[in-house]
């Protein structure tokens, strides 16, 4: 009896450890399975954003110079720049330096026109009006070597003489593997060999796109203005859907008698609120701040769109009503996480503090909010990631595409989502290559600040461990 | 038992009943517990002696539903009147419980935790209370070299008696220990005790413990809780009631109830 019952046990004991492995290497598989799906991710963007191009130039870049033009000093730039466009060097100016009209740039001094540009003293009260014509080239050529630096000279040659265009593009992988194929298709294209524009690799990422506005030219357009947008929108969601979700948690936590029967429905439905999809909180938007609070045009209070401070032109389309836009579609999620750190508070540590004379505000303040910040710092990092990445609601309460002057406040804006969007749905050459460029610097944007609030948050944990 | 506050007494517990909603947890429990005296209360799991320690710096009142019937006196006040702030009950009578629960902050900010809530914010005040609350709790010596340390870097018995340094250094004059040593090693317990001794010149203490040994050698005067059932099957309820109380020596040696007896000597509990 005693023999059978302990083989028994041997051959169910074999079963219940192939059961484990069995498991073991599906959870193996499905981790397989995610990094899998990350690695083609990478790979995707990565043979988007660089790739390999011919370019087609209004003038050829060899014609202006025998050594590159990027080896070029600022004074040699210039100088290419009075050689080659000795007349329109006061238009370039007035539209590329100044951001101004001609007639206009013409008749300011220089110190007024090129106001925040390294103008040399000398010509500080000079209007180009004012400088004889034949000696006109030369002198703005010298204020131009001195008042710009090496690469917005190099990028101004770009704009006004070389005016590359992209001709034909590839993605990286098929450029690498495929080469031959390619040189093929350029000579069908183009049978005269003087005229076959060169195959190049092209890093569509570049360092100048945080500094470069939009432009309608892919080379050399930049995300400078939907990258400030973005970083816009990020300020008013921590001003603001932070401390009133952390605040509302504290609210529901410590304050608000869970047993009675309205506070389980607004706690469930604050829970349900987290999984709305996002363009309804931009409908939300839409109506409640762009229309109601905002536009007086259309019948609005005048507060989002800034006719309450003074500002004449606002629509209600902003940064502000974007901004608060997330900060509502991220609010349920503060709360929840903000909730449940506050729920896992030790009811230990409560009473040490209550036991020793405090109130419940003290209690709150100097024991379960230290002791509940990495939970809510886990919260905020989730949120601001999804912030930083939302786009419909932006769609819906009216961000734009094209943004040449950095935003404000109360003006028209775009975000970096947004501009990927636009980029992709483009059916130009080079765009979505621009978009996959815009995609890393998204993702580089909030690895930044996910790492910041990671930070933040061992190091409140440290402070709470031994 | 006198209304109007001897000048021996502490607090004077005064049939005084807890509920939990409907629930009756203690039933028409009355001690009077001696000034500078140790008074212990033991008895089975589910006697309510803990429910009546934590009535009486109103710790029960954190527990939704909870509610006490009955009158507990602190210097002739009774502490459940309407106008009483249990906020100040709680400061002066302190409270050290079962498991050690300094706070997640440094040694010093632990002791002066309470007089900060206060409103001391001189920094040389702070370290003289920080210094002599850790003396009072026989902790000084041990970490006055590393008061920035974490609390909870702490052995288990020492946490215990910075614990106790905490609640000394916003000056109470009752501490309620609840079970202070089950969560320690007989070492430890036994410095607590003795800690105990020390202090009982300057505080009334009162101590909920499972260890008759330990009510045996440090208290004055021991209540004994026992349970009280009613009812049978799915209608049985349970509730504790004080079965009797006197001098410590008095309830080891004669207790005048059987069951006291029975409990001391081991045969139920």
């Amino acid at each position: 009896m005693t023999q059978i019952e302990v083989g028994v046990f041997r051959s169910r004991l074999k079963e219940r450890q192939q059961r484990g492995n069995l498991m073991r290497r599906l959870y193996a598989a499905s981790f397989g399975v995610a990094i899998l799906a990350l690695v083609l991710l990478g790979l995707t963007i990565a043979n988007e954003a660089f790739g390999y191009v011919t370019l087609v130039y209004q003038v050829e870049p060899e014609t202006l110079s025998e050594r590159p033009l990027a080896d070029l000093s600022a004074a040699e730039l210039a100088d290419v720049l009075v050689q080659h466009e000795p007349n329109q060097l006061p238009k370039l100016m007035a539209e590329s330096v100044a951001h101004m009209e001609l007639k206009q740039f013409a008749r300011l001094p220089l110190g007024q026109s090129l106001a925040g540009k390294a103008v040399p003293e000398a010509y500080r009260l000079l209007a180009p009006v004012d400088i004889a014509a034949d000696e006109r080239p030369a002198v703005l050529g010298e204020i131009l070597a001195a008042s710009l630096t090496q690469p917005e000279l190099l990028h101004l040659i770009e704009t006004a003489i070389l005016q590359p265009t992209v001709d034909e593009s590839w993605p990286l992988f098929e450029g690498l593997l495929n080469r031959a194929a390619i040189e093929q298709r350029l000579v069908e294209l183009y049978p005269n060999e003087m005229t076959r524009p060169e195959l190049q690799f092209k890093s569509w990422l570049r360092l100048e796109m945080l500094t470069q506005p939009m432009d309608s030219n892919p080379l050399i357009s930049g995300v400078r203005t939907a990258v400030i947008g973005t970083l816009y929108l990020l300020v008013i969601v921590v001003l603001t859907a932070f401390p009133v979700g952390i605040a509302a948690a504290i609210y529901l936590e410590e304050y608000a008698d869970n047993r009675k029967w309205y506070n389980r429905i607004i706690e469930t439905n604050i829970r349900n609120l987290a999984g709305v999809p996002s363009i309804i909180y931009g409908l939300l938007g839409l109506q409640l701040l762009v229309r109601f609070m905002g536009d007086p045009g259309t019948g609005g209070l005048g507060l989002t769109s800034g006719q309450a401070f003074g500002v004449s032109d606002g629509t209600g389309r902003n940064i502000i009503t974007a901004g608060l836009t997330l900060a509502l579609l991220v609010l349920p999620v503060i709360i929840i996480n903000a909730q449940e750190a506050i729920r896992a508070v030790p009811m230990s540590i409560r009473e040490a503090s209550y036991g020793l004379g405090a109130t419940k505000w003290q209690t709150i303040r100097r024991s379960i909010l230290p002791s509940a910040l990495p939970g809510i710092l886990t919260g905020i990092i989730l949120s601001l990631s999804r912030a930083v990445g939302e786009t419909a609601p932006l769609v819906v309460v009216g961000a734009s595409t094209y943004i040449v002057q950095d935003p404000t406040l109360f003006s028209r804006f775009t975000a970096l989502p947004i501009q990927i969007y636009n980029w992709t749905a483009r059916p130009q050459a080079g765009f979505r290559e621009l978009a996959a460029a815009a995609i890393i610097i998204l993702l580089v944007l909030l690895i930044a600040i996910n790492a910041v609030a990671f930070v933040l948050r061992s190091q409140a944990r440290r402070r709470l461990q031994a | 038992m006198s209304m109007n506050g001897h000048s021996n007494r502490a607090i004077d517990i005064h049939n005084v009943s807890v509920y939990y909603g409907s629930y009756r947890a203690v039933k028409d429990v009355t001690i009077p517990i001696e000034r500078n005296r140790i008074t212990a209360f033991i008895g089975p799991s589910g006697c309510g002696k803990s429910t009546v320690l934590r009535a009486i710096n109103r710790m029960n009142d954190l527990i939704p539903g909870a509610r006490v019937e009955g009158e507990i006196l602190y210097h002739g006040q009774n502490l459940y009147e309407p106008s009483v702030d249990p906020v100040e009950v709680r400061r002066r009578i302190g409270m050290v419980f079962q498991k050690p629960n300094p706070f997640p902050k440094s040694i010093f900010e632990n002791v002066v935790y309470g007089p900060r809530l206060l409103g001391v914010r001189d920094r040389d005040t702070l370290r003289q209370i920080a210094e002599s609350s850790l003396k009072q709790a026989a902790l000084w010596d041990e970490v006055k070299n590393d008061l920035n340390k974490s609390g909870l870097a702490l052995s288990g018995g020492q946490q215990q008696r910075l614990c106790i340094a905490r609640t000394i250094a916003v000056e109470p004059d009752v501490i309620l220990m609840d079970e202070p040593c089950s969560a320690l090693d007989p070492i430890s317990t036994q410095r607590i005790e003795e800690l105990m001794q020390e202090l009982v010149s300057q505080y009334t203490i009162i101590i909920v413990t499972h260890n008759m040994q330990q009510a045996l050698r440090v208290s004055d005067y021991t209540a004994f809780f026992s349970i009280r059932k009613s009812g049978e099957g799915k209608a049985e309820t349970r509730w504790g009631e004080l079965v009797e109380f006197g001098d410590t020596q008095q309830i080891f040696t004669q207790p005048e109830q059987a069951e006291t007896a029975d409990y001391i000597s081991g045969r139920f509990g």
